[in-house]
């Protein structure tokens, strides 16, 4: 294992956790205020920044199901690093979800005053319990106790993909906004959450070399479980193009046309679906590769879950409603704010902190020995 | 009198409406508003004196008029759409609100409790009429000229932010950190003026008289007839909503 510590990224993490400081101090000030959203684009940066990191935390769920159900002996040392990263990725997006409510200190109502009729409830729920779960299998890992970490990776698996589930369920709801709207979308969420996780628990495995074969294995994971995400996001849009609601065509030129076009076609599409698609299949015998596309995944999937949330929302309830009264606030159109660009910054320099000391803080997560194969 | 003109003001007839409904059992009252397109002129008069009842901050507006153009050049037309909460028989807002600060009163409106709401902002993603908006916190005080003796400047803004807001009854306070700002916040068709037997204000302002409002099971009610017309329609009826508003077309 690697546990020596890449200065320059150190130093990058340090900038997000002195623009975290800041943005949490504003979210104190000034609430959503500080925020450039509206009451037309009430969903922005924290929520994709959110989105974001409940996907990258699900590669503890990917690699339990994969050693537990599977039988995938290979991936059994990457156990501990899977819940690791899911652990720093849950805590980064709890921050950034909690500091995007305009009423943060009542998020004790949710136990007081739950609704079971809500997909948010439900995701709130399950975010609780894949917390739960991920540290009981974090603290599992450090004991080495075999049996405890079989226990709780079994557990992990119903309540990841009820979580990942529920992460969906929460759009596909929204009848107003036939983009988000439909059953395909939970399905997608799933999908995505388990490429981008697996795809971040590849990509932490090369880097801290712990472990050669198991990034070549999961690396070929994550390329079947990209195959299956394209398939999936294809059939999405289809369907949407297909049904030919007008609010899910503006929805959709939005996407491939509007302001934010640069995300869905220079992140999401060219960089994390068609470059990593050419580069995994040639990953049989270079780790250092595969680590690398994965990387480019993780880079797209912050211009997915952009094109995912900003787009959908740039699109008038009712023709004219944008119009009708003007106000900043009352505007399709959504440009994040200093703060909330510093927030999103902040979480991602936290786990960017969080991934640079892992092998330091938690070495019985990472493995146990020295790492005998280097990285290419 | 010609028999084509009214003999009442609406406005008197919705009143004496308004008492009998009071009158009744309050279970069995369910409050409906219809807007007539034909008569509306689009002086945006009801969305100013809603904002000014509900002392709403800049960029929450509970009542926004927009503009329609009609047909194509050169027949063209332009017709108005105010629009209020549509107070839905079957919300979307509510059923996705976590912490349930949001619910159908007895006589059909959609409330939200203020201090329950966490500003998730879902049930604003989830109103297919956009019809909530969130408040955000913002001052018309902010950069607003002051100078002595100016009668708009900012002393005259800050007499206004610091009135007391009238909804759901409490005392809000001055406008500042507490509630509503960081709620989500909506149209409530004035239920603090019913209480107290007025009528709500984008109905009493409304200068060309084209909105009224009424006790939707009184069948010898304005607005029951006007339902009954031919020219009766909702928005979005194909969401299942069905929505306590409607228009004259």
């Amino acid at each position: 294992m690697n546990a020596r510590v890449n200065k320059p990224l150190l130093y990058l993490s340090f900038i997000g956790l002195a623009a975290l400081a800041y943005s949490v101090v504003d979210v104190f000030i000034h609430r959503t205020g500080g925020t450039h959203l509206g009451s037309y684009v009430p969903w922005g940066m924290g929520v994709v920044m959110y989105l974001l990191f409940v996907g990258f935390s699900a590669g503890g769920l990917l690699v339990s199901a994969l050693t537990q159900m599977f039988g995938v002996r290979e991936l059994k040392p990457l156990g501990g690093l899977a819940t690791y990263a899911a652990l720093v990725a849950e805590v980064c997006a709890g921050i950034a979800i909690a500091s995007d409510l305009g009423r943060f200190e009542r998020m004790f109502n949710f136990l007081l005053s739950p609704s079971l009729t809500s997909p948010m409830w439900w995701m709130f729920l399950f975010f609780s319990a894949v917390l739960f779960v991920s540290f009981m299998k974090a603290w599992a890992f450090a004991k080495r106790d075999d049996g405890l970490v079989a226990f709780w990776s079994w557990v992990s698996i119903p309540v990841g993909l009820c979580f990942y589930f529920t992460n969906g369920f929460f759009f596909s709801v929204l009848t107003g906004h036939g983009l988000w709207s439909g059953p395909v979308v939970p399905l997608l969420f799933v999908c995505a959450a388990l490429l981008c996780g697996g795809a971040l628990v590849t990509a932490l495995a090369w880097w801290s070399m712990t472990n050669r074969e198991g990034v070549i294995r999961l690396g070929c994971v994550v390329q079947l479980l990209l195959v299956a995400f394209v398939v999936l996001e294809g059939l999405w849009l289809w369907i949407g193009w297909q049904g030919g609601r007008v609010e899910t065509l503006a929805a959709m030129r939005n996407l491939s046309a509007g302001p934010g076009a640069w995300a869905f076609w220079g992140l999401h599409v060219f960089a994390g679906m068609a470059l990593p698609l050419f580069l995994l299949p040639q990953t049989e015998d270079n780790p250092g590769l595969a680590a690398w596309a994965c990387l480019l995944i993780l880079v797209g999937f912050a211009g997915a879950r952009w094109a995912f949330v900003v787009p959908a929302q740039s699109v008038p309830m009712l023709p004219g409603l944008d119009t009708a009264w003007q106000h900043p606030r009352l505007m399709l159109s959504y440009l994040p704010s200093l703060a909330e660009w510093s927030m999103a910054a902040g979480v991602s320099g936290l786990a960017l902190f969080g991934f640079l000391m892992g092998p330091r803080f938690f070495p019985g997560l990472y493995g146990s020995g020295p790492q005998t194969t280097k990285a290419s | 009198m010609s028999g084509s003109l009214p003999t009442e003001d609406p406005l008197i007839r919705m009143y004496r409406e308004l008492k009998r409904a009071l009158a009744k059992d309050q279970s069995q009252v369910k409050w409906a508003m219809v807007i007539d397109q034909a008569k509306c002129i689009g002086c945006h008069a009801c969305a100013v004196a809603c904002a000014s009842e509900n002392r709403l901050g800049p960029g929450v507006i509970y009542r926004p008029v927009i503009e329609q153009e009609t047909g194509t050049y050169p027949n063209v037309g332009r017709r108005f759409l105010p629009r209020p909460c549509m107070q839905c028989e079957n919300p979307p807002c509510v059923s996705v609100c976590p912490v349930t600060a949001t619910w159908k009163n007895a006589q059909g409106v959609t409330v939200i409790d203020y201090n329950r709401c966490i500003g998730c902002r879902y049930c604003l993603a989830a109103c297919p009429y956009g019809a909530r908006c969130s408040d955000f916190g913002g001052f018309y005080t902010t950069r607003t000229a002051e100078e002595p003796g100016l009668v708009q400047g900012r002393y005259a803004a800050r007499a206004y932010e610091k009135q007391n807001a009238p909804e759901y009854g409490q005392p809000w306070g001055e406008r500042g950190k507490g509630s509503p700002v960081g709620n989500a916040r909506k149209c409530h068709f004035c239920l603090h003026r019913l209480e107290v037997g007025q009528l709500p204000s984008c109905v009493t302002s409304c200068v060309g008289r084209a909105t009224y409002f009424g006790d939707r099971t009184d069948p010898a009610a304005l607005v029951s007839g006007l339902i009954g017309s031919a020219r009766a329609y909702t928005l979005k009826p194909e969401l299942g909503t069905r929505p306590a508003v409607f228009y004259l077309g």
